[in-house]
Protein backbone atom coordinates (compact mmCIF):
# COMPACT_ATOMS: atom_id res chain seq x y z
CA UNK A 1 0.00 0.00 0.00
CA UNK A 2 3.15 2.50 1.00
CA UNK A 3 4.35 2.08 -3.04
CA UNK A 4 1.06 3.03 -4.20
CA UNK A 5 1.20 5.94 -1.83
CA UNK A 6 4.92 7.10 -3.20
CA UNK A 7 3.91 6.53 -6.65
CA UNK A 8 1.44 8.76 -6.44
CA UNK A 9 3.72 11.19 -4.81
CA UNK A 10 6.31 10.86 -7.23
CA UNK A 11 3.70 12.16 -10.20
CA UNK A 12 2.95 14.82 -8.07
CA UNK A 13 6.50 15.73 -7.04
CA UNK A 14 7.86 15.53 -10.99
CA UNK A 15 4.80 17.94 -11.74
CA UNK A 16 2.74 15.29 -13.49
CA UNK A 17 -0.18 15.79 -11.44
CA UNK A 18 -1.67 18.71 -9.81
CA UNK A 19 -1.83 19.32 -6.12
CA UNK A 20 -5.87 18.45 -5.94
CA UNK A 21 -5.42 15.13 -8.78
CA UNK A 22 -2.77 13.94 -6.03
CA UNK A 23 -4.87 14.41 -3.39
CA UNK A 24 -7.93 12.83 -5.45
CA UNK A 25 -5.61 9.63 -6.46
CA UNK A 26 -4.14 9.34 -2.92
CA UNK A 27 -8.24 9.24 -1.63
CA UNK A 28 -8.61 6.33 -4.00
CA UNK A 29 -5.87 4.88 -3.17
CA UNK A 30 -7.35 4.22 0.95
CA UNK A 31 -5.40 7.77 1.90
CA UNK A 32 -8.08 9.59 2.98
CA UNK A 33 -7.22 12.91 4.61
CA UNK A 34 -10.50 12.28 6.93
CA UNK A 35 -8.45 9.67 8.42
CA UNK A 36 -5.79 11.76 9.93
CA UNK A 37 -7.15 12.36 13.69
CA UNK A 38 -4.18 15.10 14.59
CA UNK A 39 -3.01 18.83 13.23
CA UNK A 40 -6.25 21.04 13.37
CA UNK A 41 -4.70 23.40 11.00
CA UNK A 42 -3.77 21.34 8.20
CA UNK A 43 -5.75 21.00 5.15
CA UNK A 44 -5.45 18.20 2.77
CA UNK A 45 -3.90 20.74 0.12
CA UNK A 46 -1.32 21.73 2.42
CA UNK A 47 1.03 19.28 0.84
CA UNK A 48 1.23 21.42 -2.23
CA UNK A 49 4.59 23.60 -0.33
CA UNK A 50 6.47 20.01 -1.30
CA UNK A 51 6.79 20.61 -5.23
CA UNK A 52 8.03 23.82 -4.03
CA UNK A 53 10.44 22.69 -1.67
CA UNK A 54 12.29 19.59 -3.37
CA UNK A 55 12.57 22.28 -6.48
CA UNK A 56 14.29 24.79 -3.97
CA UNK A 57 16.25 21.99 -2.81
CA UNK A 58 18.06 21.16 -6.27
CA UNK A 59 17.98 24.35 -7.29
CA UNK A 60 19.75 25.93 -4.36
CA UNK A 61 22.60 22.91 -5.17
CA UNK A 62 22.94 23.76 -8.77
CA UNK A 63 23.11 27.27 -8.33
CA UNK A 64 25.45 26.79 -5.81
CA UNK A 65 26.98 24.29 -7.81
CA UNK A 66 27.39 27.12 -10.72
CA UNK A 67 27.51 30.38 -8.92
CA UNK A 68 29.77 31.94 -11.95
CA UNK A 69 27.56 29.87 -14.68
CA UNK A 70 24.50 31.38 -12.94
CA UNK A 71 26.12 34.94 -12.16
CA UNK A 72 27.24 35.10 -16.35
CA UNK A 73 23.65 33.74 -17.06
CA UNK A 74 21.98 36.43 -15.02
CA UNK A 75 23.85 38.88 -16.68
CA UNK A 76 23.74 38.24 -20.22
CA UNK A 77 21.27 40.26 -22.11
CA UNK A 78 20.80 38.46 -25.19
CA UNK A 79 17.18 37.42 -25.50
CA UNK A 80 17.13 34.57 -27.76
CA UNK A 81 19.05 32.64 -25.38
CA UNK A 82 17.11 30.48 -22.69
CA UNK A 83 16.92 31.72 -19.48
CA UNK A 84 19.53 30.39 -16.20
CA UNK A 85 15.59 29.29 -14.56
CA UNK A 86 15.01 27.73 -18.22
CA UNK A 87 18.44 26.16 -18.19
CA UNK A 88 18.07 24.28 -14.87
CA UNK A 89 14.21 23.08 -15.10
CA UNK A 90 15.25 21.61 -18.15
CA UNK A 91 18.81 20.38 -17.12
CA UNK A 92 16.99 18.60 -13.87
CA UNK A 93 14.27 17.20 -16.21
CA UNK A 94 16.66 15.66 -18.26
CA UNK A 95 19.07 14.17 -15.83
CA UNK A 96 17.23 13.98 -12.18
CA UNK A 97 19.42 13.37 -9.30
CA UNK A 98 20.11 9.45 -8.88
CA UNK A 99 22.56 9.66 -6.17
CA UNK A 100 22.61 10.60 -2.58
CA UNK A 101 25.51 13.13 -3.08
CA UNK A 102 23.56 15.89 -4.52
CA UNK A 103 26.67 17.18 -6.16
CA UNK A 104 26.66 14.05 -8.43
CA UNK A 105 23.57 15.49 -9.83
CA UNK A 106 25.41 18.60 -10.93
CA UNK A 107 28.32 16.81 -12.67
CA UNK A 108 26.42 16.18 -16.68
CA UNK A 109 25.47 20.01 -16.58
CA UNK A 110 28.74 21.72 -18.28
CA UNK A 111 27.99 18.67 -21.39
CA UNK A 112 24.24 19.20 -21.21
CA UNK A 113 24.87 23.18 -21.89
CA UNK A 114 27.23 22.15 -24.79
CA UNK A 115 24.47 19.39 -26.46
CA UNK A 116 22.15 22.23 -26.52
CA UNK A 117 24.20 24.49 -28.16
CA UNK A 118 24.55 27.46 -25.55
CA UNK A 119 26.82 29.70 -25.76
CA UNK A 120 30.70 28.79 -25.38
CA UNK A 121 30.99 31.49 -22.03
CA UNK A 122 28.18 29.84 -20.44
CA UNK A 123 30.00 25.93 -21.52
CA UNK A 124 33.30 26.78 -20.16
CA UNK A 125 32.40 28.71 -16.69
CA UNK A 126 30.32 25.08 -16.18
CA UNK A 127 33.11 22.83 -17.15
CA UNK A 128 35.21 24.68 -15.17
CA UNK A 129 33.36 24.46 -11.96
CA UNK A 130 32.66 20.75 -12.91
CA UNK A 131 36.38 20.06 -13.60
CA UNK A 132 37.12 21.85 -9.77
CA UNK A 133 34.84 19.33 -8.12
CA UNK A 134 35.91 16.16 -9.86
CA UNK A 135 39.97 17.17 -9.26
CA UNK A 136 38.71 17.84 -5.68
CA UNK A 137 37.46 14.13 -5.50
CA UNK A 138 39.98 11.51 -6.58
CA UNK A 139 42.23 9.91 -5.12
CA UNK A 140 46.36 10.17 -6.05
CA UNK A 141 48.27 7.56 -7.66
CA UNK A 142 51.91 7.15 -7.13
CA UNK A 143 52.35 8.74 -10.80
CA UNK A 144 49.17 11.71 -11.90
CA UNK A 145 47.43 10.72 -14.59
CA UNK A 146 45.52 13.66 -16.77
CA UNK A 147 41.67 13.48 -17.36
CA UNK A 148 41.89 11.09 -13.75
CA UNK A 149 43.80 13.29 -11.49
CA UNK A 150 45.15 16.14 -12.72
CA UNK A 151 43.31 18.03 -15.50
CA UNK A 152 44.48 20.59 -18.14
CA UNK A 153 41.90 22.74 -20.11
CA UNK A 154 42.12 25.86 -22.56
CA UNK A 155 39.45 27.94 -22.72
CA UNK A 156 38.50 30.67 -25.02
CA UNK A 157 37.57 33.11 -21.72
CA UNK A 158 39.33 33.83 -18.87
CA UNK A 159 36.92 31.71 -16.71
CA UNK A 160 39.36 31.38 -13.76
CA UNK A 161 39.60 35.27 -12.91
CA UNK A 162 35.65 35.95 -13.65
CA UNK A 163 34.93 32.48 -11.35
CA UNK A 164 37.09 33.74 -8.89
CA UNK A 165 34.98 37.06 -8.71
CA UNK A 166 32.05 36.08 -8.97
CA UNK A 167 32.29 33.23 -6.49
CA UNK A 168 33.14 35.90 -3.82
CA UNK A 169 30.14 37.37 -4.78
CA UNK A 170 31.98 40.43 -6.58
CA UNK A 171 29.16 42.81 -8.96
CA UNK A 172 29.21 43.31 -12.36
CA UNK A 173 32.32 41.03 -13.33
CA UNK A 174 33.30 40.99 -16.86
CA UNK A 175 34.16 37.69 -18.85
CA UNK A 176 37.11 38.28 -20.65
CA UNK A 177 37.75 36.80 -24.33
CA UNK A 178 41.06 35.78 -22.95
CA UNK A 179 42.50 32.31 -24.46
CA UNK A 180 43.26 31.00 -21.12
CA UNK A 181 44.75 27.28 -20.00
CA UNK A 182 45.29 25.83 -16.77
CA UNK A 183 45.89 22.81 -15.05
CA UNK A 184 43.88 22.17 -12.24
CA UNK A 185 44.26 19.41 -9.59
CA UNK A 186 44.14 18.67 -6.07
CA UNK A 187 47.80 19.27 -4.54
CA UNK A 188 49.59 16.21 -3.26
CA UNK A 189 51.05 18.39 -0.46
CA UNK A 190 48.37 20.27 0.94
CA UNK A 191 45.33 19.09 -0.29
CA UNK A 192 44.25 22.00 -2.01
CA UNK A 193 42.38 23.04 -4.73
CA UNK A 194 45.06 23.99 -7.05
CA UNK A 195 44.49 26.47 -10.42
CA UNK A 196 47.64 27.28 -12.56
CA UNK A 197 48.00 28.97 -15.53
CA UNK A 198 49.75 26.86 -17.70
CA UNK A 199 52.31 27.11 -20.79
CA UNK A 200 53.23 24.35 -22.99
CA UNK A 201 55.77 23.38 -21.51
CA UNK A 202 53.59 23.27 -18.21
CA UNK A 203 51.60 20.65 -20.71
CA UNK A 204 54.62 18.84 -22.08
CA UNK A 205 55.93 18.32 -18.29
CA UNK A 206 52.52 17.03 -17.52
CA UNK A 207 52.32 14.55 -20.04
CA UNK A 208 55.56 13.05 -19.78
CA UNK A 209 54.80 12.21 -16.07
CA UNK A 210 52.08 10.81 -16.76
CA UNK A 211 53.49 8.85 -19.89
CA UNK A 212 51.45 10.07 -22.55
CA UNK A 213 53.68 12.18 -24.72
CA UNK A 214 57.63 10.99 -24.81
CA UNK A 215 60.21 13.19 -23.53
CA UNK A 216 62.46 12.39 -26.61
CA UNK A 217 60.75 14.56 -28.82
CA UNK A 218 59.77 18.58 -28.01
CA UNK A 219 57.23 20.91 -29.82
CA UNK A 220 58.90 23.15 -31.61
CA UNK A 221 60.27 26.31 -29.19
CA UNK A 222 60.27 24.57 -26.17
CA UNK A 223 63.85 23.49 -24.68
CA UNK A 224 64.60 21.01 -22.40
CA UNK A 225 65.25 23.46 -19.43
CA UNK A 226 62.29 25.02 -20.00
CA UNK A 227 59.89 21.94 -20.01
CA UNK A 228 62.33 21.14 -16.39
CA UNK A 229 61.72 24.67 -15.28
CA UNK A 230 57.94 23.80 -15.89
CA UNK A 231 58.21 20.46 -14.14
CA UNK A 232 59.58 22.25 -10.98
CA UNK A 233 57.05 24.64 -10.65
CA UNK A 234 54.09 22.03 -11.42
CA UNK A 235 55.68 19.95 -8.20
CA UNK A 236 56.30 23.49 -6.31
CA UNK A 237 52.10 23.77 -6.48
CA UNK A 238 51.81 19.80 -5.94
CA UNK A 239 50.26 18.78 -8.83
CA UNK A 240 52.98 17.09 -10.02
CA UNK A 241 55.14 14.64 -7.33
CA UNK B 1 34.73 1.54 19.62
CA UNK B 2 34.62 4.92 20.64
CA UNK B 3 32.17 6.76 22.81
CA UNK B 4 29.47 9.37 21.92
CA UNK B 5 29.09 11.13 25.01
CA UNK B 6 28.35 15.09 25.85
CA UNK B 7 27.69 17.86 23.03
CA UNK B 8 28.97 17.22 19.51
CA UNK B 9 28.81 19.61 16.40
CA UNK B 10 27.53 18.38 12.60
CA UNK B 11 31.15 18.92 11.36
CA UNK B 12 30.70 21.24 7.86
CA UNK B 13 33.45 21.77 5.12
CA UNK B 14 32.83 25.87 6.08
CA UNK B 15 34.62 24.35 9.44
CA UNK B 16 36.23 21.61 9.11
CA UNK B 17 39.72 23.24 9.60
CA UNK B 18 38.35 25.22 12.15
CA UNK B 19 36.91 22.25 14.04
CA UNK B 20 39.91 19.98 13.16
CA UNK B 21 42.63 22.80 15.12
CA UNK B 22 40.43 24.69 17.73
CA UNK B 23 41.69 23.90 21.42
CA UNK B 24 37.82 24.58 22.53
CA UNK B 25 35.80 21.34 23.65
CA UNK B 26 34.35 19.60 20.56
CA UNK B 27 32.96 15.91 22.46
CA UNK B 28 32.40 14.33 19.09
CA UNK B 29 30.97 15.08 16.14
CA UNK B 30 27.99 13.83 12.99
CA UNK B 31 28.98 13.39 9.33
CA UNK B 32 26.26 13.67 6.70
CA UNK B 33 26.80 10.27 5.34
CA UNK B 34 26.50 11.20 1.39
CA UNK B 35 29.16 13.86 1.52
CA UNK B 36 31.89 10.82 2.43
CA UNK B 37 30.46 7.29 0.76
CA UNK B 38 32.35 6.32 -1.94
CA UNK B 39 34.22 9.61 -2.22
CA UNK B 40 38.32 9.63 -2.49
CA UNK B 41 40.32 13.25 -2.55
CA UNK B 42 39.43 16.14 -0.33
CA UNK B 43 36.66 14.03 1.58
CA UNK B 44 38.53 11.13 2.20
CA UNK B 45 41.30 12.99 3.85
CA UNK B 46 39.24 15.61 5.97
CA UNK B 47 37.84 11.94 7.12
CA UNK B 48 41.07 10.24 8.23
CA UNK B 49 41.77 13.76 10.26
CA UNK B 50 38.55 14.19 11.34
CA UNK B 51 38.95 10.46 13.24
CA UNK B 52 42.25 10.99 14.43
CA UNK B 53 40.73 13.39 17.03
CA UNK B 54 36.79 12.86 17.46
CA UNK B 55 34.28 10.09 17.79
CA UNK B 56 32.23 10.00 14.65
CA UNK B 57 28.63 9.55 13.84
CA UNK B 58 27.08 8.99 10.10
CA UNK B 59 24.03 11.14 9.58
CA UNK B 60 22.42 10.18 6.33
CA UNK B 61 19.77 12.04 4.57
CA UNK B 62 19.28 9.10 1.60
CA UNK B 63 18.22 5.89 3.45
CA UNK B 64 14.54 6.80 2.20
CA UNK B 65 13.38 3.78 4.62
CA UNK B 66 9.66 4.21 3.36
CA UNK B 67 11.45 3.29 -0.15
CA UNK B 68 13.04 -0.49 -0.19
CA UNK B 69 16.79 0.05 1.18
CA UNK B 70 19.13 0.76 -2.12
CA UNK B 71 21.85 -2.18 -1.53
CA UNK B 72 24.40 -0.02 -3.35
CA UNK B 73 23.92 3.04 -0.57
CA UNK B 74 24.18 0.49 2.08
CA UNK B 75 27.26 -1.07 1.09
CA UNK B 76 28.62 2.76 0.97
CA UNK B 77 27.14 3.33 3.84
CA UNK B 78 28.23 -0.11 6.07
CA UNK B 79 31.72 0.99 4.74
CA UNK B 80 32.15 4.66 6.18
CA UNK B 81 30.40 3.47 9.27
CA UNK B 82 33.23 0.91 9.86
CA UNK B 83 35.87 2.91 8.58
CA UNK B 84 34.63 5.46 11.83
CA UNK B 85 34.26 2.58 13.57
CA UNK B 86 30.65 4.06 14.39
CA UNK B 87 28.86 3.22 17.28
CA UNK B 88 25.39 3.64 15.58
CA UNK B 89 24.36 5.74 12.40
CA UNK B 90 21.28 7.66 12.05
CA UNK B 91 18.80 8.70 9.28
CA UNK B 92 15.09 10.21 8.87
CA UNK B 93 11.69 8.78 9.04
CA UNK B 94 10.45 10.14 5.76
CA UNK B 95 10.92 9.09 1.61
CA UNK B 96 13.68 11.10 0.03
CA UNK B 97 12.77 8.84 -2.87
CA UNK B 98 10.90 7.78 -5.40
CA UNK B 99 10.85 6.26 -9.05
CA UNK B 100 14.91 6.18 -9.11
CA UNK B 101 14.91 9.74 -8.24
CA UNK B 102 16.55 11.86 -5.65
CA UNK B 103 14.34 14.13 -4.01
CA UNK B 104 17.26 16.12 -2.21
CA UNK B 105 14.79 16.57 0.38
CA UNK B 106 13.63 15.26 3.98
CA UNK B 107 9.52 14.31 2.28
CA UNK B 108 6.40 13.02 4.97
CA UNK B 109 4.84 9.89 5.15
CA UNK B 110 1.14 9.10 6.05
CA UNK B 111 0.92 8.23 10.04
CA UNK B 112 -0.54 4.96 9.20
CA UNK B 113 0.56 1.21 9.56
CA UNK B 114 1.66 0.48 6.35
CA UNK B 115 3.88 2.98 6.28
CA UNK B 116 5.16 2.33 9.79
CA UNK B 117 5.85 -1.51 8.92
CA UNK B 118 8.09 -0.58 5.67
CA UNK B 119 10.12 2.00 7.89
CA UNK B 120 10.19 -0.59 10.51
CA UNK B 121 11.27 -3.12 7.71
CA UNK B 122 13.92 -0.42 6.05
CA UNK B 123 15.36 0.08 9.89
CA UNK B 124 16.31 -3.52 10.44
CA UNK B 125 17.48 -4.19 7.07
CA UNK B 126 19.94 -1.66 7.63
CA UNK B 127 21.02 -2.66 11.31
CA UNK B 128 21.69 -6.20 9.91
CA UNK B 129 24.32 -4.92 6.54
CA UNK B 130 25.47 -2.62 9.13
CA UNK B 131 26.08 -4.50 12.01
CA UNK B 132 25.30 -1.36 13.96
CA UNK B 133 22.39 0.39 15.83
CA UNK B 134 20.30 2.63 13.58
CA UNK B 135 18.71 6.12 14.88
CA UNK B 136 15.66 7.57 13.02
CA UNK B 137 14.96 10.76 13.27
CA UNK B 138 11.71 12.60 13.70
CA UNK B 139 11.58 15.02 11.01
CA UNK B 140 9.89 18.38 10.11
CA UNK B 141 6.60 18.08 8.17
CA UNK B 142 4.34 21.00 6.56
CA UNK B 143 1.59 19.03 6.19
CA UNK B 144 0.06 16.03 7.99
CA UNK B 145 -0.16 14.02 4.63
CA UNK B 146 -3.65 12.30 3.69
CA UNK B 147 -3.82 8.31 5.39
CA UNK B 148 -2.69 9.48 8.08
CA UNK B 149 -4.27 7.21 11.11
CA UNK B 150 -2.67 8.03 14.29
CA UNK B 151 -0.67 11.22 15.56
CA UNK B 152 3.03 11.03 14.88
CA UNK B 153 3.97 9.99 18.39
CA UNK B 154 2.05 6.81 17.54
CA UNK B 155 3.77 6.29 14.31
CA UNK B 156 7.37 6.80 15.69
CA UNK B 157 6.42 4.07 18.43
CA UNK B 158 5.15 1.49 16.11
CA UNK B 159 8.49 1.76 14.08
CA UNK B 160 10.83 1.41 16.61
CA UNK B 161 8.97 -1.38 18.21
CA UNK B 162 8.91 -3.34 15.28
CA UNK B 163 12.44 -1.95 14.21
CA UNK B 164 14.15 -1.98 18.15
CA UNK B 165 15.70 1.17 15.81
CA UNK B 166 16.90 3.96 18.39
CA UNK B 167 15.39 7.29 18.33
CA UNK B 168 17.40 10.99 17.77
CA UNK B 169 14.80 13.14 18.81
CA UNK B 170 15.44 16.68 16.95
CA UNK B 171 13.26 19.39 19.33
CA UNK B 172 14.00 21.84 16.88
CA UNK B 173 12.09 19.80 14.20
CA UNK B 174 9.15 19.37 16.64
CA UNK B 175 9.39 23.12 17.55
CA UNK B 176 9.16 23.76 14.05
CA UNK B 177 6.03 21.67 14.05
CA UNK B 178 4.27 23.21 16.76
CA UNK B 179 4.38 26.63 14.89
CA UNK B 180 3.42 25.72 11.57
CA UNK B 181 0.92 22.68 12.58
CA UNK B 182 0.16 25.12 15.28
CA UNK B 183 0.35 22.53 18.59
CA UNK B 184 1.78 23.59 22.39
CA UNK B 185 5.37 21.76 21.61
CA UNK B 186 5.34 21.14 25.60
CA UNK B 187 2.24 18.93 25.50
CA UNK B 188 3.68 16.90 22.85
CA UNK B 189 7.13 16.67 24.10
CA UNK B 190 5.22 15.66 27.11
CA UNK B 191 3.48 13.16 25.53
CA UNK B 192 6.36 11.97 23.03
CA UNK B 193 8.36 11.51 25.93
CA UNK B 194 6.09 9.40 28.17
CA UNK B 195 5.51 6.95 24.95
CA UNK B 196 9.14 6.90 23.79
CA UNK B 197 11.51 8.69 26.30
CA UNK B 198 13.28 5.20 26.61
CA UNK B 199 13.62 5.16 22.88
CA UNK B 200 15.70 8.35 22.72
CA UNK B 201 19.37 7.83 21.80
CA UNK B 202 20.25 11.43 20.74
CA UNK B 203 19.04 14.30 20.16
CA UNK B 204 19.70 17.02 17.48
CA UNK B 205 19.41 20.56 18.47
CA UNK B 206 19.53 23.45 15.82
CA UNK B 207 18.06 26.95 14.60
CA UNK B 208 15.36 27.40 12.01
CA UNK B 209 14.86 30.60 10.42
CA UNK B 210 11.02 31.85 8.84
CA UNK B 211 10.62 32.72 5.16
CA UNK B 212 7.27 34.63 5.48
CA UNK B 213 5.25 31.76 5.02
CA UNK B 214 6.22 28.89 7.63
CA UNK B 215 8.81 28.08 10.19
CA UNK B 216 11.63 26.58 7.96
CA UNK B 217 14.49 23.90 9.20
CA UNK B 218 17.07 25.72 7.98
CA UNK B 219 20.20 25.43 10.65
CA UNK B 220 20.45 28.94 10.00
CA UNK B 221 20.77 30.30 12.98
CA UNK B 222 21.79 30.31 16.63
CA UNK B 223 18.96 27.22 19.36
CA UNK B 224 15.78 29.02 20.56
CA UNK B 225 15.38 29.70 24.24
CA UNK B 226 12.07 27.69 24.18
CA UNK B 227 13.78 24.78 22.20
CA UNK B 228 16.13 24.54 24.93
CA UNK B 229 13.49 24.77 27.26
CA UNK B 230 12.24 21.85 25.60
CA UNK B 231 15.78 20.36 25.47
CA UNK B 232 16.03 20.61 29.38
CA UNK B 233 12.83 18.62 29.98
CA UNK B 234 14.46 15.93 27.28
CA UNK B 235 16.98 15.90 29.82
CA UNK B 236 15.48 15.26 32.80
CA UNK B 237 13.43 12.25 31.25
CA UNK B 238 16.00 10.51 29.71
CA UNK B 239 19.26 11.34 31.20
CA UNK B 240 21.92 12.96 29.52
CA UNK B 241 21.78 11.40 25.98
CA UNK B 242 24.56 12.71 23.23
CA UNK B 243 23.31 15.85 21.96
CA UNK B 244 24.30 17.36 18.76
CA UNK B 245 24.11 21.19 17.49
CA UNK B 246 23.49 21.20 13.77
CA UNK B 247 25.01 24.49 11.64
CA UNK B 248 24.09 24.29 7.94
CA UNK B 249 23.02 26.96 6.21
CA UNK B 250 24.55 30.80 6.74
CA UNK B 251 27.39 29.07 8.66
CA UNK B 252 29.36 31.63 11.13
CA UNK B 253 32.91 31.72 12.25
CA UNK B 254 33.92 28.43 14.06
CA UNK B 255 34.24 30.21 17.70
CA UNK B 256 29.98 31.21 16.87
CA UNK B 257 29.26 27.63 15.84
CA UNK B 258 31.19 26.27 19.56
CA UNK B 259 29.37 28.93 22.12
CA UNK B 260 26.19 27.04 20.56
CA UNK B 261 27.67 24.05 21.56
CA UNK B 262 28.88 25.62 25.24
CA UNK B 263 25.76 26.86 25.13
CA UNK B 264 23.75 23.47 25.30
CA UNK B 265 26.60 21.96 27.24
CA UNK B 266 26.18 24.08 30.27
CA UNK B 267 21.89 22.55 30.55
CA UNK B 268 23.77 19.11 29.64
CA UNK B 269 25.95 19.24 32.03
CA UNK B 270 23.35 19.92 34.60
CA UNK B 271 21.93 16.46 34.08
CA UNK B 272 25.36 14.25 32.93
Amino acid sequence: MIDAYLEIMHGYLVGRESESATADALERAGFSPSSSPVAPSSSPSTFGVYRELVTRQWRAVLDHFFRAARAFALASSRTDDPTWDELALAFHQAHPPTEGNPNVFCLPFAAYLEARGCGAELVELADFAVTRYRAMHVAHGPTPVVEADVFARTYGFDVVSFSRAAEAGEAGCLLAAVPTTVVIGRSRRTGALRVVRASLGALVALSEADGSASSDQLPAGLTRALVESERGALALEGLLP
Amino acid sequence: MRTVRGVGVGFRREIAEGLLTTSRPVDWVEIVSENFIGLEGRPRELLRRCADRFAIVPHGVTLSPATAPDPAYLAGLSELAARVDAPFVSDHVCFSRTGGQEWLDLLPLPFCAAAARRVAASARTTQEVLGRPLLLENITTYAVMPGSEWDETTFLRKILEESGAGLLLDVTNLYVNSVNLAFDPHARMEELLTALGPCVRQVHLSGPTHDGQRLVDSHASAVPAVVLELFERVLRACGPVPTLVEWDARIPAVDTVLDEVDRARRVWERFA
